[in-house]
């Protein structure tokens, strides 16, 4: 057992074979592919790990055979999951990828798709659990006719919402307060992190998804997923990396950060760093994104945009992110306030962890949870 | 009867309202494909998407094949327009501005588009009415159209109406879209009969942001209503719940 589980799983100490028997029985062999994509190998890779062929092992994932009992703990050492992981009998979301919008869907292997959408299933089970227990806000996005314009969208969204004229505030908080579910991927979630964000409400209740890439500026993680919350409105029938859906939620998301109509009388009419600046902190969003919007109202010509792209690029090494944690209300929350209401009756993470079947590490890395142990790096 | 709708049916009779669909279907089509090209070559220059006007002028041309309907190339053009019932219909992107004026923006940059508002000899083959609905056209419609194309039918010739399909679109977004019967003024810009806007909601106008110091970290973050489920509802799901 690696270091991750030690003391965590005692359900079924070594040697349990009986109820490896069991287990075996009721083997889930979807679980088996959840596992093996989320330790992203493949099935060459985790057949040659177990010492099985690699036919074996799709026909474990296909249901044709199930593993024999002794096999079991040997899977779930490779893949750091407890053995009752593999069990039937728990709530399991299944997401195809092609029912997510992916934001950078041509910088990502097909591979880091399967595990993103595989970790929104650990977030949507995790979600669900949680519901069992405490009654999470109703999902409150509103319908919107045939063929409504992004932008068209974005002044409803905030009609319905009852967003004041003026920088939308505590964006995340926002949009948890409505029932969708947002959750940052851990850091050392490396795959993941190419996918950079996506969202899906295949699953039931929406949910986005933010990777680490995207939060280290506020500026662009607020974009982002005012750019997913587009998605999620505009676009029932996801085509992930469709051209036009991706620019449709750009629209959206810069009509729901800098509305027009109030954005650009504060516009200045020429490119001015020190006036953009202002309106930046302001309104918190880039100053390239206040660029291009210049650039879309035709407060400039393209030539200026163009000239203020290059002057920014060159500027960027004096220039610093600020991180979302300073941000209360950009930092997701609802999953561990939940969890701290379930807590405050009763519930403990240990059980929790234990229902779902992972480590109560895993469980903190779904709940965006900062691991703040230090991390121990063996210089030879 | 909504005046777009009975505007499209005294114009193009029968398929009007047909027409009036599909346009706005087709330059947002036109304008995604565009901009896709644009996107795909990787160009600074914005040339690409500048095509797009040939590409909409294509589109247009299946209107030709309405009953009743037939293609022309108005004096040397380059390309064909449909006409409709007697009536010329041409789509023109005006801009790229998002904020150009449509009513001072020159129209006639060519012999061809002079020539469209003098279509007098182009023949139109009388629609043989076999008298099937339309779906899209209620009982009302229906009756205004079947008056409209009496009328039509008594002149085979084209009326030399033009309706003018005014574009403002850019890489960036399709900005504006209206359709209307126009005619030329002397300085060759146009002067619009009934002119509808086809692009749905009509944008805000700007106003001042009451307060002004209000800032994207203003204020407290929203309350999320969470609460404990109700047990009768719990009771079923897990016998460890809280």
């Amino acid at each position: 057992m690696s270091d991750d589980f030690q003391g965590e799983f005692e359900l079924l100490p070594h040697g349990s074979h009986r109820s490896y028997h069991g287990i075996a029985r009721a083997f889930e062999p979807a679980r088996l592919t959840q596992a093996r994509v989320l330790a992203e190998l493949t099935k060459a890779e985790l057949a040659d790990a177990i010492h099985v062929s690699a036919a074996a092992v799709g026909q474990y994932e296909a249901g044709v055979t199930a593993p024999r009992p002794e096999l079991l703990p040997v899977l779930a050492r490779e893949l750091k999951v407890p053995v009752e992981f593999f069990a039937a009998g728990r709530p399991l979301g299944r997401l195809d990828a092609a029912n997510a919008h992916f934001r950078s869907l041509r910088s990502t292997r097909a591979k880091d798709r399967a595990k993103a959408a595989t970790h929104a299933e650990q977030v949507w089970e995790l979600t669900h659990a949680l519901e069992k227990r405490i009654r999470l806000p109703e999902v409150k996005l509103p319908e919107l006719p045939a063929g409504t314009l992004p932008a068209d969208a974005a002044q409803i969204l905030r009609q319905a919402w009852g967003v004041s004229p003026g920088p939308l505030a505590h964006l995340v908080a926002t949009i948890e307060a409505h029932g969708i579910i947002v959750t940052l991927i851990p850091l050392t979630n490396k795959a993941i992190t190419r996918v950079s964000a996506y969202s899906t409400d295949a699953l039931g209740r929406p949910m986005m998804i933010v990777t680490p890439e995207r939060a280290a500026s506020i500026y662009r993680y607020r974009f982002t997923c005012a750019h997913e919350l587009g998605h999620l409105l505009l676009h029932p029938n996801p085509l992930p990396g469709d051209r036009q859906q991706e620019r449709e939620a750009d629209e959206f998301a810069a009509e729901l950060l800098t509305p027009r109509a109030q954005i650009e009388p504060l516009l200045p009419r020429t490119i001015r760093m020190a006036a953009l600046e202002n309106l930046s902190n302001s309104w918190g969003v880039s100053i390239e994104s206040l660029i291009r919007r210049m650039g879309e109202l035709r407060v400039v010509s393209d030539v200026s945009v163009r000239r203020a792209y290059q002057r920014l690029h060159g500027m960027a090494e004096f220039r610093r992110d600020e991180p979302i944690a300073t941000y209360r209300g950009e930092v997701p929350s609802l999953l561990l306030e939940a969890l701290g209401l379930a807590e405050e009756h009763g519930l403990t993470r240990g059980q929790l962890a234990s229902e779902l079947c992972w480590s109560t590490r895993h469980l903190s890395d779904v709940l965006s949870e900062v691991d703040s142990r230090p991390e121990l790096h063996i210089v030879r | 009867m909504e005046d777009g709708r009975r505007w499209a049916i005294e114009t193009f009779g029968t398929p009007g309202v047909y027409v009036r669909n599909l346009v706005p279907q087709l330059v947002r089509e036109e304008h995604t494909a565009s901009a896709d090209a644009q996107d795909a070559s990787g160009h600074r220059s914005k040339g690409v998407y500048g095509e797009f006007w040939r590409g909409i002028l294509e589109k247009f041309e299946q209107f030709g094949k309405l009953p009743g309907a037939t293609l022309i190339r108005p004096g040397q053009a380059p390309y064909s327009i449909p006409v409709i019932n007697g009536v010329a219909l041409f789509p023109w992107r005006y801009s790229r501005n998002r904020d150009a004026d449509l009513a001072t923006t020159r129209f006639v940059t060519s012999e061809a588009r002079t020539a469209m508002f003098d279509l007098s000899d182009v023949v139109i083959q009388p629609e043989l009415n076999l008298g099937l609905p339309r779906p899209e056209l209620t009982a009302e419609e229906q009756e205004l159209a079947e008056i409209v194309e009496a009328a039509m039918s008594d002149a085979q010739v084209t009326s030399g109406k033009l309706v003018v399909v005014a574009i403002s679109s850019s890489v960036i977004g399709l900005h504006d879209m209206m359709w209307g019967d126009v005619t030329l003024n002397d300085d060759g810009s146009l002067d619009w009969g009934f002119r509808e806007n086809l692009m749905g909601m009509k944008s805000a106008k700007p106003f001042a942001v009451p307060d002004e110091d209000k800032t994207f970290t203003s204020g407290e973050p929203p309350a999320k209503q969470i609460g404990l489920q109700d047990e009768d509802e719990a009771a079923g799901d897990d016998p460890s719940d809280v």
